[in-house]
Parts: C-alpha cells; sequence; structure tokens
C-alpha cells in the first residue's frame, strides 16, 4: 500500500504559493505549522493541565459514589426496614447526598467530556477527499496536513525541532523526527519486534545527528528540512487511505524510514532496512485490523442462521447433501475458520464472475497457495453478509465427495450426486463448494466400469440450477479437468503464490496464534526467514503453505528450547534455521553463518586435506567469492567448475574440499559417472522420464538442493546430456520428467575430464606457464569434446598440474596421519621415520598416475602388515608401529599397566 | 495559517477552557442529543435484524419450507402470523427500554436540579 502512495504523490514545488507539497485526490496537500518554544512550552502545560483536570474530574465522581455508600452505611438500619428507601435519598438533608448530587453533575460533564474527545480524536475529513463529494462542493484546494495530527506528535516535531537547535543545526531533519518518534511505546514495540538492540540504536542516532537537508520553499515553514516536510505529507495521505482518524507514529515512522540515506546507513549497521520495518509495521496493523474485525464478526455472526435453514425460513430440508456434506458458513460462524488476509483479488474476481452470469468457477492454483484460505475466507464474508445481494441469506456447503462415492458403485454414486445437486437447487440458499474437482472424474467404483461423475456437475451449472465453486492444482487440472464438459462451463481463476512481502503479511496474521499456542515471542526475522528460506530450499512446495508450516515447525523448537530455560521464549532466524535443515538436511548453522567468513578461508580450509594445486585451489577460491559477492543471476548455480588435469592429480579430492568447507560435510557430493551416461537412455536416466521414472540428478538435487554434483570425465557423456547442462549451468533449472521445476541455485557444479592430460604433463615438463596452457587446451583439446558455448558457461576452467615430488611426500604424510587417527582410535601410536615416509613417497608416485597408487602401497607396505599384526597380538594397546628409515614396519612396546 | 505568540496563545488556552464549561449545557441539550437519538436508533435497528422482524413481514405470504401446496400455504401464513405478533411484542419492549434512556438523558439533568435545590434550601 505505501508503495502505492510513494508512487501516487508527487513531491513538487506549489508556483502560486511557492510552498512544496503534493496533489492528491484533488487537493494540494503540504505542511505549515510554526514552532515556537514558548507556545510549545505553553502546549506543554495545557495538556498537562488537561491530564490533571481529567484526574480530578475521575476522583470528585469517586468520591461522589463513596459518600452514598458511607450513607447507606450509616442509614442500614432504616434500610433494611424497607429497601426502597434508598430510591428517595434526595429527601434525606445530608451533606454525603449534597457531595453526591453534585458530583452526578460530574458524571455528566465526564459523559460529555469523553464524547468530544471521541469526535476531537477524528482529525482527518474524509468528505474532503471524496472526489463525488468534491464535485458538488468545491471546497479549498489547499489543504494543510496539520489539521490531522494529534497533539501528541505536534509536541514530538517540536521536540525534533529543539533537539536540532540544540545541536546548533537550523532545521529538524528525518533524523531528529526519527530519534524522537522512538519515545513512544508504538515505536518502541516495533523495534522489540524487529529484535533491535534499542540502546545501541539510540547511541549509533545520537552520534550521528549532523544532516545538512535542503530547507523547503518561501512560504512553508523553515524549521523543518524538506524531506521532513514530505515524510508528514505522506503519512497523512497514508492514514487518509488507511481510513484511520489521524495520522498515528507508526504512520510517520513509516515514511521517516526510506527518506534519509543517513538512517538508511543507520539502520543498515543494525541489520534493518526500510522495508523490514515497513513489514513490521503491516504487522501491527494487520493485528489491529484482525482485532477489529474479529469483534465485528462476532457481532454479525449472531445474525446468521446456525441451521441449514434461511432467515426467511423458506429453504427447504437437504436429507441426502446433509450426509455428504458440511456447513462452512456454520463454520464460520462458530469460529471454527482461520481468519483469511488479503485476496481481495480474488475475491473480487469471484464475485464478478457470479455477477456475470457464470454459475461455477474453478480455483486453480498450486497445494499450499491459499485456496482453502480464500474459500474460509468467503464463507466468512457470507456469514458477515459483507458479499453481493444473490450471495446474502445463503449457505457454503462443502461437497465432501470420498463420502458421496465412498461404498457405492458409480451408479450409486452419480444417485447420490444428481440428488444432492436436486436439493441444492431446490433449497435455494446453497452455494456448493467442491475440493479436488479432480476426484467426480472417471470413478471406478465396484464391478461396474468407470463413470463420470463431473458430468452431472456440468449439466447443472450449464442450466443454471445451482451455483459451485471447486478447486483443482495446476497438474490435475491440466490433466483432467481442462478440456471436458466440467473444464468448459466453469470460469476458471487463478489463484497465485503470493510474492515475498504479501506472504511475510499472511504470516504475520498467524504469529498471534503460534505465540498463544507455543508461549514464545516471534520476532519479525522469523518471519522473513521462514519466507525466504521455504523459497530457497522447498523448491516442490509453495506460499505460504510452506513458510507456514516452516514457522510453526521453528515455533515448536523454541518452545522446546523455552521449556529448559523459561527466560529464552524468543522464536528467531537461528530457529528457523534449525526447521529448514531438519526437513531439508542441510547443517543449520550453514544456512545462517554468514557466507562472507567461510569464503574468506576457502583456501585454508581446502588446504587442510588438499596437498599442492595452489594454482587452481586459489582459482576456485576466487571464484566462488566472485560468483558469490558480484552481481549475479540469484538463479544460477553458486559456481560452475571444469577440472582438467591427469588422474591422480586431485581433482575429485578437491570436490569433496570444497564440499566439506562450503557446505560442512563432504556428504554433500552428488556424484554422477558420465561414462554410464553414454547410451540414449542417458536424459531419462538423468531427469526421469514421463513414465514416471524418476531420474537421477534431478531427484538427488529435489531432495538436496544444498548440493556439489560432482561431474566424473563429463566428456564422456551422450551429447545430448551436454546440451542439458547448458540450461543447467545458464539458468540453474531443469525440468523432470515429472514435469517439476528442478533448481540448482544452491548447487555447486564441478566437471572433471582428462581432456589433454599428456599435453599438460608434456607443457609442465617444458615449463610452460599454466595460463598458456589452459588457453591451449581450450583453444586446441577441449573443443574437440565439448561445445564452445558450453565451455563459456563455466566459472573457470581450471588445470591441475601434475603432482611434484614435495607434493607426494606432503600426501604421504597427510596419509599417514589418517592411519595415525584410525589405529589412535585403537590405543596404538604411529611415528614415522622422514627417510621411510621418503621411501614411501618415491615408490608411491607415479608420473602417470598420480597419487593413486600411493593410497595402494600404503595399503600394502603399512596397513596390511599393522592388521595382521594386531590380529596375532604383536601389536597390543598401548604399542607403537614405527615406519623406520628403510620405510618397514617395528613395533615398540608400550609399557604393561 | 497558525500565526501565533505566547500571549494571544495564552488567552486562547484560556478562552478555550471557559467554553467548554459553558458549552457542556448547550451539549447535552444538542449534539449530545442528537448523538443519543441516534445510537438508540441504531440499537432498535440493530435489534430488529437480529428478530428478522422484517424478514417475516415480507415473506408473510411466501411458504415455508418450500411447501407450495395449499395447506402448506395456509400453515405457513398462520405461522408467520404468530412469529410476526411474538416478534413485534419483543421489539416493543425493546423500543420501550429505548425510550426510557432517552427520557433519562432529557429529564435527569432537570430532575438533578431540583433535588440540588431541594437539598440547599
Amino acid at each position: 500500500m505505501s508503495l502505492e502512495i510513494k508512487n501516487q504523490l508527487e513531491f513538487i514545488k506549489e508556483e502560486k504559493r511557492e510552498i512544496f507539497g503534493a496533489w492528491f485526490l484533488g487537493r494540494f496537500l503540504f505542511w505549515d505549522y510554526e514552532i515556537k518554544k514558548s507556545i510549545s512550552a505553553l502546549k506543554k502545560a495545557k495538556l498537562a493541565a488537561y491530564n490533571l483536570g481529567n484526574i480530578l474530574l475521575r476522583m470528585g465522581i469517586i468520591a461522589g459514589w463513596l459518600a452514598f455508600l458511607v450513607w447507606i452505611y450509616l442509614n442500614q438500619a432504616d434500610l433494611s426496614v424497607n429497601p426502597l428507601e434508598i430510591l428517595f435519598f434526595w429527601r434525606d438533608f445530608h451533606p454525603l447526598i449534597l457531595i453526591f448530587l453534585l458530583s452526578l453533575w460530574l458524571d455528566l460533564f465526564l459523559i460529555y467530556r469523553k464524547s468530544e474527545k471521541k469526535d476531537a480524536e477524528k482529525r482527518i475529513n474524509f468528505k474532503l477527499f471524496d472526489k463525488e463529494n468534491n464535485q458538488k462542493n468545491q471546497g479549498p484546494k489547499y489543504y494543510n496536513t496539520l489539521k490531522a495530527y494529534p497533539d501528541k506528535i505536534l509536541t514530538l516535531i517540536d521536540e525534533a525541532y529543539f533537539l536540532a537547535k540544540k545541536l546548533n543545526q537550523d532545521r529538524a531533519s528525518i533524523i531528529h523526527i526519527f530519534r524522537v518518534l522512538l519515545k513512544e511505546k508504538e515505536v518502541q514495540n516495533v523495534f522489540i519486534r524487529l529484535n533491535i538492540d534499542a540502546k545501541k540504536l539510540i547511541s549509533f542516532l545520537d552520534r550521528n545527528m549532523e544532516e545538512g537537508d535542503e530547507a523547503p520553499g518561501k512560504s512553508s515553514d523553515k524549521r523543518l528540512s524538506l524531506k521532513a516536510h514530505q515524510a508528514l505529507v505522506l503519512a497523512f495521505a497514508e492514514a487518509l487511505i488507511a481510513g484511520r482518524d489521524s495520522v498515528d507514529t507508526l504512520d510517520l515512522l513509516k515514511h521517516c524510514c526510506d527518506k534519509s540515506d543517513l538512517l538508511t546507513e543507520i539502520l543498515s549497521e543494525m541489520e534493518i532496512s526500510a522495508n523490514k520495518i515497513e513489514n513490521t509495521i503491516a504487522w501491527f496493523r494487520i493485528n489491529e485490523a484482525l482485532l477489529e474485525r474479529q469483534r465485528r464478526f462476532s457481532k454479525s455472526a449472531l445474525l446468521k442462521p446456525g441451521t441449514n435453514m434461511n432467515r426467511s425460513y423458506t429453504a427447504i430440508a437437504t436429507p441426502t447433501l446433509d450426509q455428504f456434506s458440511h456447513d462452512l458458513t456454520v463454520q464460520a460462524k462458530f469460529g471454527y475458520l482461520e481468519m483469511c488476509v488479503g485476496r481481495e483479488q480474488e475475491f473480487s474476481e469471484i464475485f464478478q464472475a457470479f455477477t456475470g452470469g457464470h454459475n461455477g468457477l474453478l480455483l486453480v492454483g498450486a497445494n499450499g497457495i491459499g485456496k482453502s484460505a480464500i474459500i474460509n475466507g468467503l464463507a466468512q464474508m457470507m456469514v458477515e453478509e459483507k458479499v453481493p445481494k444473490f450471495l446474502k441469506d445463503r449457505r457454503l456447503i462443502e461437497l465432501d465427495v470420498p463420502t458421496l462415492v465412498a461404498g457405492a458403485e458409480a451408479s450409486a454414486a452419480q444417485e447420490r450426486l444428481l440428488l444432492s445437486i436436486s436439493e441444492a437447487n431446490r433449497s435455494g440458499n446453497i452455494v456448493l463448494y467442491i475440493d479436488n474437482l479432480e476426484n467426480l472424474i472417471g470413478i471406478t467404483s465396484g464391478s461396474q466400469e468407470s463413470l463420470d461423475l463431473s458430468e452431472v456437475l456440468a449439466e447443472a451449472i450449464r442450466r443454471k440450477h445451482i451455483f459451485c465453486i471447486a478447486s483443482a492444482n495446476n497438474k490435475n487440472f491440466a490433466s483432467y479437468i481442462e478440456g471436458r464438459a466440467i473444464g468448459e462451463v466453469m470460469t476458471t481463476i487463478i489463484v497465485k503464490e503470493p510474492e515475498r512481502d504479501e506472504a511475510i503479511r499472511i504470516l504475520e496474521s498467524k504469529v498471534a496464534v503460534l505465540e498463544s499456542r507455543y508461549g514464545i515471542f516471534v520476532v519479525y526475522g522469523a518471519l522473513e526467514a521462514a519466507v525466504d528460506m521455504s523459497r530457497r530450499f522447498l523448491h516442490d512446495q509453495f506460499l505460504p503453505l510452506k513458510a507456514i508450516n516452516l514457522l510453526e515447525q521453528a515455533a515448536s523448537f523454541s518452545a522446546e528450547r523455552a521449556a529448559n530455560n523459561p527466560d529464552d521464549v524468543f522464536c528467531d532466524k537461528e530457529n528457523v534455521a534449525t526447521a529448514i535443515s531438519d526437513l531439508t538436511g542441510v547443517p543449520a548453522n550453514k544456512i545462517s553463518e554468514s557466507e562472507s567468513q567461510k569464503l574468506l578461508n576457502l583456501e585454508e580450509e581446502i588446504h587442510k586435506r588438499l596437498i599442492g594445486q595452489e594454482i587452481a585451489v586459489q582459482a576456485v577460491a576466487a571464484s566462488l567469492r566472485r560468483a558469490r559477492v558480484e552481481l549475479k543471476d540469484s538463479r544460477r548455480p553458486i559456481a560452475n567448475f571444469l577440472f582438467l588435469g591427469p588422474t591422480g592429480v586431485g581433482k575429485t579430492e578437491l570436490a569433496k574440499a570444497v564440499s566439506e568447507s562450503y557446505f560442512g560435510d563432504e556428504d554433500y557430493v552428488i556424484r554422477l559417472d558420465m561414462s554410464e551416461y553414454q547410451g540414449d537412455d542417458a536424459i531419462n536416466k538423468m531427469i526421469g522420464g514421463i513414465d514416471g521414472t524418476f531420474g537421477y540428478l534431478t531427484e538427488a538435487v529435489r531432495k538436496k538442493p544444498f548440493s556439489l554434483i560432482l561431474l566424473d570425465e563429463i566428456e564422456k557423456s551422450n551429447p545430448d546430456v551436454l546440451n542439458l547442462f547448458l540450461q543447467m549451468f545458464d539458468e540453474g533449472r531443469l525440468t523432470d520428467g515429472q514435469g517439476r521445476a528442478i533448481s540448482f541455485s544452491e548447487s555447486i557444479i564441478i566437471a572433471t575430464s582428462n581432456i589433454g592430460a599428456v599435453f599438460i604433463q608434456d607443457e609442465i615438463k617444458k615449463g610452460t606457464e599454466i595460463e598458456i596452457i589452459k588457453q591451449a587446451l581450450i583453444d586446441e583439446h577441449l573443443n574437440r569434446h565439448l561445445r564452445p558455448e558450453l565451455i563459456n558457461r563455466f566459472d573457470g576452467v581450471i588445470v591441475f598440474k601434475p603432482l611434484t615430488k614435495e607434493n607426494i611426500f606432503s600426501i604421504t604424510t597427510l596419509m599417514l596421519k589418517k592411519i595415525k587417527k584410525a589405529l589412535g582410535e585403537k590405543g596404538i601410536g604411529l611415528r614415522a621415520d622422514k627417510n621411510g615416509v621418503n621411501i614411501l613417497a618415491r615408490d608411491g608416485y607415479d608420473p602417470k598416475f598420480g597419487a593413486r597408487p600411493l593410497r595402494r602401497l600404503l595399503q600394502e607396505r603399512i596397513e596390511n602388515v599393522v592388521a595382521n599384526k594386531i590380529l596375532t597380538g604383536e601389536i597390543k594397546r598401548r604399542d607403537i608401529v614405527i615406519i623406520n628409515s628403510k620405510a618397514e614396519i617395528e613395533v615398540e612396546t608400550g609399557p604393561e599397566l | 495559517m497558525l500565526k501565533t505568540n505566547f500571549f494571544s496563545y495564552f488567552s486562547i488556552i484560556i478562552l478555550e477552557f471557559l467554553a467548554k464549561i459553558l458549552y457542556f449545557p448547550l451539549w447535552w441539550y444538542g449534539v449530545g442529543l442528537i448523538k443519543k437519538v441516534k445510537s438508540l436508533f441504531y440499537f432498535i435497528k440493530a435489534k430488529e435484524e437480529e428478530l428478522g422482524l422484517g424478514v417475516w413481514v415480507k415473506n408473510i405470504l411466501v411458504p415455508m419450507y418450500g411447501q407450495r401446496d395449499f395447506a402448506g400455504r395456509a400453515i405457513s401464513f398462520f405461522i408467520r402470523l404468530i412469529q410476526v405478533i411474538f416478534r413485534s411484542i419483543i421489539l416493543f419492549v425493546w423500543f420501550i427500554l429505548a425510550l426510557s434512556a432517552l427520557a433519562i438523558w432529557l429529564f435527569f439533568p432537570p430532575i438533578l436540579v431540583i433535588a440540588l435545590i431541594f437539598q440547599i434550601f
């Protein structure tokens, strides 16, 4: 809404009067208000005097009634004889009675004051902005928005100005207003929901109060900056549109937050933004609105009949229909349905279609998108009778298709449906709702052949016998409904997935229920995380349901925690991360931890398990950093790499190391040996087929979107598969055999290849630079196997050098460390002589196979020997295995216990 | 435009205060009375809606429960008539209550004056 207001209002200089303001609904809105210290003090004194007066008034009233009670006490003997005497109390000449009678005047005065105060709160004259009214009565064209501001806010504006003065500034700007707004309870509550340390925010603000803001035009008040004027005018427009009686602090807060660069800077330092504040304010508004609606709803619900009869008793009984249905309006009347938020667009489409003579409507949208919420909302509107005339005094009945067809043969089910429809028709006060309309289509029941019940319904709708609303998800609509008779007679209304902010607002409306159910306090960060993380990780579900479920799970986690630690009742981003990790298996700390730290230490992390290949590691780390920091398309994979090099130089190892340091575990590697995808069925194996088989790649990524996809020996795969990769690398998504879009935006894709391995070895021997080798590889070797557009889509082509002798020595040491660790678990030590390790490294090195033979060598010479010795009892706990200078095994006996 | 200085504003405040006290009796029999009448009117209207009297009167000739035969129509007419009478009585009671509330509004201040005079003199 606010966005609309900002867009609707253009803040301009009005040349005639030389004031700044904006045209809105036919009037020029501006702000003109004089601030003087003396008057401001008087105003404060006046407010204080009025408050004092109010207190005295109430005290007088209480005193009067007390006097009356004392009089009753004093006269209790007489009154107990004749209680009716009390009515003639005024005939008793008594000072207490005099006090009481005088105080009754105060009661009357209080009634008067309260009514006047209530009227005074209505500061916005909506008639002035009513377009139809405007044509009849022009009125003044200029509107000083000051009129719409209550004294409380005007006092705050005064304070903001004095604050600026105190800081030797000419005028108050947004930052000063924001600072004084922070004193208000409503504003403080917003920041509590945002989980912001108020003291820190205030100290930040107090250190940064200098804001050189432009002054407004000639005749306008120059004590406030131009942007402050703008905020005050916009806040008025906001209150006007929302139909509030006067502008309140939250309206002003909302329009202050995005006006000042300095404030934006300070807010982002506190990790908040104007958008977050707007959404949090919306949260408070939603709660207010829900309370108000609840109050109104319970009032009007009293009038709605709670039976199947309408108010005029003209409806007829519907015994058959009652068996196979339940009454949504009755459920709504007794408050069993959740309040529906937003969805104005869909409601207006429903009403328009009905008014336009369409008797059948079909809501189409994915599961969890809110079709049921819309129907519940419709039931509530029907209870309140806030519906077009032809829907008034009607019932919304949900037809229970499973019950309808249960235990009946197809013809019997058809008869039941026919009877139900005919009853609905004759009763005349029924709107039928059928959830999952596809259930009525092609039912095979008992021994009889399949019967299409939807034809019966379609006929009734075509003849306009009943009003019917139905729902179906996209897939079922396309496969079963579209193109059939039932699809043709029904008007389709597409229910769209809500946008991010709308989804957050839907969540906001659910928080109160969660908070009371779990006894926790939900902060705004949790809502935002629930929407963002569900969008990021739960690709096969839809908003808002996936976010609601996620938030509920997070709430239950924090309730568990609160049970152990009653002081910690906050449900925040961390809880949502835990919940998502529970659902997807991604480690929670990895989701919430800031990536920057992870990325900065990437080289170090990788080198903990990968020896050598510094250039390759650097290139990968730099690419990952680039990919994340640069403004890249967020739908694309995190990064795509092509690793080139001879076998055994650490290509796969680097992929695993990246997975471990980036995702936290090497289990996040999805490994595909592309030599297995050479045949014609490669695509089917990869992404599944329309026959229902699941694709290996798409299923793996669907279940684990947070993953590293390792495509080993990519050059060996079928050319069709390579074409598939083009889209995967570029768009970050593939459509699987079931028609689901699988997102790769959270994946790192690494392809390895041995192409040009010999060339690399030769060139390295010659001492050619790696960059030159890489270019030659791409130009001369790679393009024989891979298409240039595919090579182009890699974020980096990384060439692995053959291993040097030093590398092999380090790798041997690393492998021995692993063996040492394994032995250590059995209580056995390991020590190695440097010469021995050198011998092992020398013997294990093969220029053709890199470090691969080394593993075998260590198995044969060390692990096998040690294993034998353990079995024969030569090595026991506390013994130390020694690899001597000849690389042979010796045992040092440990101390006996 | 609000061009003011300390003294003028001060006198405005004092005048405002006096005006508020003097306006009280005028308000009671003017704006206040209109508001009271309006609120009682809405009260009666809400009660009428609750009882559905209008709906019953409007449908007095429409058969109940879709029974469109002669007997159905006849029985329905009489049942509806009884309902209308019964509901009118209830509404009338509410109406009397509303009227008494209005009477209290109108006559309470003079009675209070009389009672006070009676007490003091």
